[in-house]
């Protein structure tokens, strides 16, 4: 499958100047890439755009030629970089499990306890609470998986824990992964490990791809 | 928050256990009260039922009676029993309440829900709001009411028809606000339909709303069934209604016969009071971050 940004520009509301401008992006489900550039250059911006949570102002995402699903479940999911956003505060660590699907040999996968899932969120810690997260979002559907700065609240150890059981997923699964991080030393050992791409955000700007 | 996964975290998961079981602990607390009053209420609706024939048998030979063993809230100008009168008054107000203010809050929170589904349901439950509030209140009801044929039925649907638009608007206010969380457009972008999103992530947010909503209209709904019947619109005079009996007891406080208005008055205070509380007693048990403050 092959995830596709055409000219893509957007501009938030009553902001001057664009956010993103004549971007094109593309990938196959096979490859792993990480974004990078500068603070406010946009990244997190075409993260939700290619996962479908904002629409462009200018420009389509396309799945295969088809355009990205507005209505059911969406192949290219999105990892926060606050999880504790991401939960609704209200409703117990279980629900958000079922909500995404996620099977039993991911959730041990990921270190989930059984204790969490019967918890409520301001009862678990960042940390905890970004593994429901990452589980929520590599349900069966997902084809491609956006995670922004999903490790910044880890400590170094449940880091690797983490990421070590997830590029291993993603690689069996055949789950394209579009990293995006500010953390060098993350960026470093992924290359390193995993033969990833580094994409610079400015780069993509102002021609067309594929 | 941090530090929950390092070498370090045994003080903070010490703490956070302690949190949680005196959240339970003070939620079950809430819920025990909660059911409590419950019981009390059902309790005095099934008694209201029983004392509704003592409620209207008169005997002049008792009339005008001081509390006393037999009575203990005296008897009225026409030897009834005030004790049963004012039990199956509060019944009656109790269950018009209920029912009243509950298919008011229904339709509240459908029209708060369906508000959040789009710009043009939303301009057009404004507007809707907006022109229930603008109208006078008791004209409404009045007009209701008649055209219901006055009696229990037509207070009791000209309540119900009245009273959603304050909670409306806090409601959606809730839902405009929970429309942007992060969460809810992550259960959309996961193929969860409308209606699992309203359920699931809306109405636990709204439900502590819903629940003091329920509990502050209860009393506006027998205020307004006695201003209704005062006016002569509402239910029929021989009706043990607690409305009917405070207004009949003006006319004899004048004469002394304060047993008349203080004990039925006393009763509906404590009776309104107690549905305040159990609306608090609610919105604690369903709200976990409110029960570990």
């Amino acid at each position: 499958m092959r995830l596709y940004a055409e000219r893509i520009s957007y501009r938030y509301p009553e902001a001057a100047a664009e956010v993103l401008s004549d971007v094109s992006f593309a990938m196959e489900n096979t490859e792993m890439n990480i974004l990078v550039g500068p603070s406010g250059c946009g990244k997190t911006t075409l993260g939700r755009i290619l996962a479908g949570y904002q629409r462009p102002s200018a420009g389509n995402v396309f799945l295969d030629e088809r355009p990205l699903p507005r209505k059911g479940y969406c192949p290219v999911q999105m990892v926060w970089q606050h999880p504790e956003m991401a939960v609704n505060p209200r409703v117990k660590m279980q629900k958000v499990l079922d909500e995404g699907n996620a099977d039993e040999h991911t959730i041990r996968g990921l270190g989930i306890e059984k204790d969490w899932c019967g918890r409520y969120p301001q009862e678990l810690s960042g940390g905890e609470l970004q593994r429901f997260c990452i589980a929520r979002a590599i349900g069966k559907g997902t084809r491609f998986l956006i995670a922004d700065e999903i490790s910044v609240m880890l400590d170094p150890i449940t880091q690797s824990q983490i990421w070590t059981f997830l590029l291993k997923e993603l690689k069996e699964r055949e789950i394209g992964l579009i990293l995006i991080s500010h953390d060098p030393c993350l960026i470093t050992y992924l290359k390193g490990r995993y033969s990833m791409k580094m994409i610079a955000m400015p780069e993509l700007s102002g021609h067309t791809v594929g | 928050m941090y530090g929950g996964d390092g070498m370090n975290s045994t003080p903070e998961r010490f703490g956070s256990e302690i949190n949680a079981q005196y959240a339970a602990n003070q939620r079950k607390k809430a819920a025990l009260s909660a059911a409590g009053a419950l019981i009390f209420f059902v309790v005095l609706v099934a008694a209201g039922f029983f004392l509704k024939e003592r409620a209207m048998e008169t005997d002049f030979s008792r009339k005008n009676l001081l509390p006393c063993f037999a009575y203990p809230f005296g008897t009225d100008w026409m030897g009834r029993d005030m004790f049963a009168r004012t039990v199956s008054g509060l019944s009656l107000s109790i269950l018009l309440g209920a029912c009243a203010s509950g298919v008011s809050a229904m339709i509240g929170l459908a029209l708060a829900v369906v508000s959040g589904w789009g710009k043009a349901a939303d301009d057009v439950i404004g507007w809707l709001t907006d022109l229930m509030m603008g109208a006078p209140h008791i004209v409404i009801l009045i007009l209701v009411s008649c055209a219901l044929g006055k009696g229990l039925k037509g207070v009791a649907v000209g309540i119900a028809l009245t009273h959603w638009p304050g909670l409306c608007r806090i409601l959606r206010s809730e839902v405009l606000q929970q429309k942007e969380a992060v969460y809810i457009a992550i259960a959309g972008r996961l193929g969860k339909s409308r209606l699992y999103i309203a359920r699931t992530h809306l109405l636990p947010h709204l439900l502590p709303q819903l629940l003091a909503g329920l509990a502050l209209q209860f009393p506006h709904a027998i205020l307004h069934e006695a201003g209704l019947t005062f006016l002569g619109f509402g239910l029929p005079p021989e009706e043990p209604a607690i409305g009917i009996i405070l207004s009949e007891s003006m006319a004899h406080l004048s004469t002394g016969k304060w047993w008349l208005a203080l004990f039925p008055g006393l009763a509906l205070a404590g009776t309104t009071v107690l549905f305040e509380r159990l609306g608090n007693m609610l919105r604690t048990h369903c709200d976990p971050s409110r029960a570990q403050l």
